[in-house]
């Protein structure tokens, strides 16, 4: 069911990217589909009333196995998370860029670049 | 063989140390001392390189054994990327020295191109799904950002472009890797097969068959995921057009999809099917858009979109004759996209480096401008007829031999459809290049061109040894050698179990 | 493994090694290259003179190494062409020396040379496909290269377009040879031969990709229509050549597979028949309105290849003799015409027929040897181009096939357009007034009067003594056949002789209505200026509007019935339309992106459970 909602929510992404003709819309449509991956991949580390993966003094080891969440998505996510904010910077960057040369957000008015 | 991991660890810290050199005090101690760093580093990437031919295994990162740890796998499929990568990288450094003279910072740029270059290596070297897709996205950010290096209008909007649609190629791939992950609870690229292997692909499987299609696809510029590539490798300064059209695409892309699809998710015939005709209809595409094109780096932009979707056939195919138990023809077909992917690199980079230098010497990149170069330019009218003819596939130049083995193929396997579309192709592609030579290198020299003058010696040296590539590659084929670089990376896509088995023992 | 000690091999290497010798000493002198091509080209005909005698009707392997798909072999009808091409190349060596003086780069111009004349003779000693093949293909790009030497725009055009419709040509036979190398297991010619492997019905299949590489190197109508653009566009020596004996390569490569590898198929035979006679209607129609001297000729070799075709067709011995002496013969009068018309170019400056006349007293020698070379072609008595001709004529004439009538007629048409458009251009440039282009013409030099007259002789000698040539070259070739002498034959005979009248008359028609040209008068004053003088082609426009052909010359003068340009239209409107989707959106490109995401689920989970 999650993650329905999940691969919808990249969908919707996407969808974004196709439909909106503002660049920052179609930047956000991409963070959109990059979120949901990364909401993807914690949800398959994810195991219902799971704890912190963190192993301390408290816990014991058979406690840990039995209900801690798997941490090796976490550490994707991390990972994944700031992949994205580097492309996204380069994103933001460049459309501020654009609209220094092209006095415009409007993709369908940036298309020197045709046939 | 310990030292697998410089192949990555060199460029990337010279990456990161570059930014340094554009501060005053190393132009004043150390004029041109980015340069020298780079030569050095690509230097010792590319002898690594060739020293992993004929070596098979596996480096530890931090003493963890696979599956547990990630690890660097070196078989034949990535010592002959790697060889490919490193020697080109090489070749565009020197030539970079002189064509980036009129650029600043010179310092940023070849830190990207060493990002570029160490994302490369990674990508090819990993054994784990999840570092494939960090090495990828460091490839893929450091190419964005040297697409739009000169910051004009046009640059920009390609860049923009590029960066869209490879993030969206991106998305899918972790998605991809995500799903493996569910599927299988592993990352490590050997134990997802052996994994996939036992247990069956099953749905999720086929979900992320397709999105792997999908975001590689992307990578590596299949119609109809093609589209921001005309626009990014004709945008980008000349020598990183080289290196996107010669190895960028196939390293992320069609190395990706060979080595996910063989030797990870194991080949079907409906994923070769789609390889195979996705392959085709680039290559028909491509071609007939290449004819149209007025710039010269488009029309070699389009061109790259047309011969990788001749190797992603030639994939395709021996996908399908793999899955139908027919190994003999499956090897040829293998052999063909790899050797074609040899043969490629080394043309398009010529090509683009050509094109660099004639827009550097002539000031345009449109043909209609140009004329009688060859007159002018001795060097770069030859080395560029070098790789005009072996692209076009005129024997004896080593693209000849490469078309020829996946012809031989597609008949033998019984694709007479794509068999003639392949030929069709290639008389296409033939002329246009024909046409590129008439407008731009034969015929009488116009009066703006009178004082076209043949590009600097480092130019012209690089330029010369692809030409020589472009001309005697077709070596690799004989006999001898052809055991040392063709048939290993063969037989890793042809027994796609046995990298399992390599990795993990057993 | 190689025969060393063989002048064949030699011969196979020579030219080769001049290609790599030549420009080298180029470099240090002008004259000592010129010498050193000279001395190679001689020498490359006597090696192959030498092959020929030594050879004596056997068989002889020069290089054989069947792993790597190398094979060279010298046989009595590879030996005849190998011959036959050094002679031509020979004679545009030595032509050259003057002609081209005034052309830049001549270092690569011998070395081009030298080049397409050893890749002509290796692609004739192959003893294997793909051996064959890669020479094929060497040769096809040093053609190139030649014809785009002067490096005009549209001799840049032509050569484009020569060597696109060449490579759609040769790729079409590659795919053939892989196929036959997969299905018969053998590429030697020698086995192919043997065995008759290419008699079994789905190999003969395979043909048909044969037949069209071959096809279009020979000039087969339709696919021709490089010729008559690239063989004017190439320097006149080059243009000799590419007539004389390169398009022969490929004719040579239909004789070996149609006529050696296969026995008698009704559909070859009809497919061939039908085509031959095609090729020398469309060729000889298309002459007849040219008024480009070159372009003309190439027309004329476009028909006279129809002939060949033609008689290979017929799959008999007498019909394969016929074409194959009528191949002999037109390669010297063709390399003659061209080589004369390159001499009357090399002098006026012009080739427009239009603006020539009255070259015969300006330079006699070269009239006669044009002349010989045009009556050859046009098939008179006693000369050699009449000899082939009658053979072919006689072996249609006892050939069984039902449309032998048909073809017959064909031929008969062919002849009579052949003497009607090479008097045209006999006259229009030897006879009538002298123009301003050709009154300062003089005599050609030696070097390039001795290749003239050397052919010219040649002709003269193949009709005079045909039983030699025959006896001794074309019978060892092609196996025995039954040869009645000429005058018993007189069907064929009669028929001849009635082709040249019926030309005879189509050149006199158009001028008979003429009045006599008289001085013109003008308020007292005589007007012997250009705008009065009736042109020697001017009676052939009078065919273009009067007949019903004048549609189809319309349609054919604007390139609309080229099947290059068809080709280029259709590949035109599908860039033009890509070129409009790729509209620099950027949302479209995403759209495509999620559409190939939909098809590929679509595909890999609809393919049902696994």
């Amino acid at each position: 069911m999650l993650y329905t909602l999940v691969f919808a929510l990249f969908l919707i992404g996407l969808y974004a990217t196709i439909t909106k003709r503002n660049l920052i819309k179609i930047i956000i449509g991409v963070i959109i589909m990059e979120q949901s991956v990364n909401l993807f991949l914690l949800l398959v580390g994810y195991r219902m009333g799971g704890m912190a993966p963190i192993l301390d003094k408290e816990t014991s080891l058979q406690e840990f196995v039995a209900r801690a969440v798997d941490p090796l998505p976490q550490a994707l996510v991390i990972t994944s998370i700031v992949i994205s904010l580097g492309t996204i910077a380069l994103m933001v960057a460049i459309a501020i860029r654009i609209y220094e040369k092209y006095g415009t957000y409007d993709i369908a008015e940036i298309r020197r670049l045709r046939g | 063989m310990s030292w697998v991991f410089l192949l990555v660890a060199l460029p990337l810290g010279g990456g990161f140390l570059l930014p340094l050199f554009d501060k005053r005090w190393a132009e004043r101690w150390l004029p041109r001392g980015s340069e020298a760093l780079t030569l050095a580093l690509t230097l010792a990437t590319a002898g690594l390189a060739f020293a992993t031919i004929g070596w098979e295994g596996i480096y530890r990162m931090g003493g963890w054994s696979p599956p547990l740890g990630i690890n660097l796998v070196v078989d034949g499929l990535s010592s002959l990327m790697l060889v490919v990568i490193n020697s080109i990288a090489l070749l565009v450094t020197i030539y970079s020295f002189k064509y980036m003279e009129d650029y600043t910072p010179t310092g940023k740029y070849y830190s990207l191109f060493l990002l570029m270059l160490a994302g490369m290596n990674g990508v090819i070297l990993t054994g784990d799904m999840f570092n494939l897709f960090v090495f990828l996205e460091i490839a893929s950010i450091a190419s964005y950002a040297l697409v739009g290096y000169r910051r004009g209008a046009v640059e920009l909007e390609a860049a923009f472009k590029y960066l869209i649609l490879g993030s969206i190629g991106s998305a899918f791939i972790i998605f991809g890797v995500g799903l493996l992950y569910a599927a299988t609870g592993q990352l490590n690229m050997a134990q997802v097969s052996r994994n996939l292997a036992g247990q069956g692909r099953g749905v999720i499987g086929g979900i992320t068959a397709a999105f792997f299609l999908v975001g590689f696809g992307l990578k590596a510029a299949q119609v109809p995921f093609h589209a921001w590539l005309p626009d990014a490798h004709s945008s980008a300064p000349s020598p990183i057009s080289a290196i996107l059209s010669g190895v960028l695409i196939k390293a992320l892309g069609v190395y990706c999809l060979a080595r996910v699809f063989f030797n990870v998710l194991g080949i079907d015939e409906i994923e070769g099917n789609i390889l195979m005709w996705g392959g085709t209809l680039s290559m028909v595409v491509g071609a007939l858009l290449a004819v149209g094109q007025e710039d010269l780096k488009r029309l070699l932009a389009y061109s790259s979109i047309s011969q990788v979707g001749y190797i992603v056939l030639a994939l395709g195919m021996g996908g399908i004759m793999l899955s139908r138990g027919e190994q003999a023809l499956a090897s040829l077909a293998l052999v063909g996209a790899l050797f074609h992917l040899i043969n490629h690199a080394a043309n398009k980079a010529l090509l683009f480096l050509a094109s660099g230098a004639i827009e550097e010497q002539a000031q345009t990149r449109q043909l209609g401008e140009m004329g009688g170069l060859f007159h002018r330019m001795p060097v770069t009218g030859t080395t560029t007829l070098c790789g005009v003819l072996s692209i076009a596939g005129i024997p004896p130049f080593a693209g000849f031999w490469s078309k020829l083995i996946i012809i031989v193929a597609a008949l033998w396997g019984g694709f007479y459809a794509v068999a003639t579309l392949l030929i069709a192709t290639s008389v296409l592609t033939l002329a246009y290049y024909m046409r590129v030579e008439r407008e731009a290198f034969f015929g009488a020299v116009p009066e703006r061109l009178q004082k076209v003058k043949e590009a600097p010696a480092a130019m012209a040296w690089a330029m010369g040894l692809l030409a020589a590539g472009a001309v005697g590659l077709g070596v690799l084929y004989l006999p001898g050698l052809r055991e040392m670089v063709l048939q290993p990376a063969m037989n890793v896509l042809l027994e796609g179990l046995r990298y399992a088995q390599m990795v993990l023992g057993g | 493994m190689a025969a060393w000690s063989e002048p064949g091999l030699w011969l196979l290497l020579l030219p080769f090694g001049g290609a790599i010798v030549s420009p080298l000493l180029g470099l240090a002198s002008r004259r000592l290259r010129n010498g050193f091509v000279g001395l190679a080209a001689l020498g490359t005909l006597a090696l192959g003179l030498l092959a020929l005698l030594r050879l004596d009707g056997g068989r002889l392997a020069l290089v054989s190494l069947p792993q790597y798909h190398i094979i060279f072999r010298l046989d009595p009808l590879s030996a005849l062409m190998a011959t036959l091409i050094s002679l031509l190349g020979a004679a545009a060596a030595f032509f050259s020396f003057r002609y081209m003086e005034h052309y830049p780069r001549l270092n690569q111009y011998y070395a081009l040379l030298m080049l397409f004349l050893g890749a002509m003779i290796g692609a004739v000693l192959a003893g294997e496909l793909f051996t064959m093949f890669v020479l094929w293909e060497l040769m096809t790009l040093a053609a190139f290269f030649l014809v785009i030497f002067d490096e005009r725009p549209e001799s840049m055009a032509a050569g484009i377009k020569y060597l696109v419709m060449s490579e759609a040509g040769a790729l079409a036979m590659l795919a053939g040879m892989i196929l036959i190398q997969q299905l018969a297991g053998i590429t030697d010619i020698l086995e192919l031969k043997r065995t008759r492997a290419l008699a079994d019905p789905w190999l003969a299949s395979m043909l048909w990709l044969f037949l069209l590489g071959l096809g279009v190197k020979a000039g087969m109508a339709p696919l021709h229509t490089w010729l008559p653009d690239a063989h004017p566009a190439a320097p006149s020596p080059i243009s000799a050549l590419l007539s004389g004996v390169m398009i022969k390569v490929g004719l040579f490569w239909m004789l070996r597979i149609f006529f050696e590898m296969l026995p008698p198929i009704l559909t070859w035979q009809l497919v061939l028949g039908l085509l031959g006679a095609g090729t020398i209607l469309v060729g000889g129609l298309v002459a007849l309105v040219q008024t480009d001297i070159k372009r003309l000729i190439a027309y004329s070799s476009v028909s006279q290849v129809g002939y060949i075709i033609l008689g290979l067709g017929l799959a008999t011995s007498l019909g394969t003799a016929g074409a194959l002496y009528h191949l002999v013969n037109h390669a010297l009068f063709k390399g003659l015409l061209f080589l004369g018309a390159g001499a009357i170019i090399y002098r006026c400056g012009t080739r427009n027929l239009e603006e020539l006349g009255g070259l015969a007293r300006r330079m006699p020698l070269t009239f006669a040897c044009f002349l010989i070379a045009a009556l050859s072609l046009a098939g008179v008595p006693p000369l050699g181009g009449f000899y082939s001709k009658w053979m072919i004529y006689q072996a249609l004439v006892e050939s069984k096939l039902a449309i032998a009538p048909l073809l017959l007629g064909a031929a008969l048409a062919g002849t009579a357009l052949t003497l009607a458009y090479i008097l045209k251009v006999v006259f229009a440039a030897f006879f009538g007034e002298e123009t301003a282009a050709s009154r300062d013409a003089r005599e050609v030099g030696p070097t390039m009067a001795i290749p003239l007259g050397l052919l010219a002789a040649l002709c003269i000698h193949l009709g005079v003594y045909p039983a030699w040539p025959i006896r001794h070259l074309i019978e060892p070739a092609v196996g025995w056949f039954r040869l009645v002498g000429v005058w018993n034959a007189p069907l064929a005979t009669g028929l001849l002789l009635l082709g040249l009248a019926v030309g005879l008359l189509v050149y006199l028609f158009p001028r008979a209505i003429k009045l006599r040209p008289v001085p013109l008068f003008l308020g007292g004053e005589s007007m012997a200026g250009e705008d009065t003088r009736v042109r020697g082609t001017e009676i052939y426009g009078s065919l273009m509007s009067l007949t019903a052909l004048a549609k189809l010359y319309h349609q054919q003068s604007l390139g609309k019935l080229d099947i290059y340009n068809i080709t280029r239209g259709i590949r035109g409107g599908l860039t033009k339309a890509l070129r409009w989707a790729h509209s620099g959106l950027l949302p479209n490109y995403v759209a495509w992106v999620a559409v190939g995401l939909i098809v590929l689920l679509f595909l890999i989970l609809g393919g049902g459970p696994r």
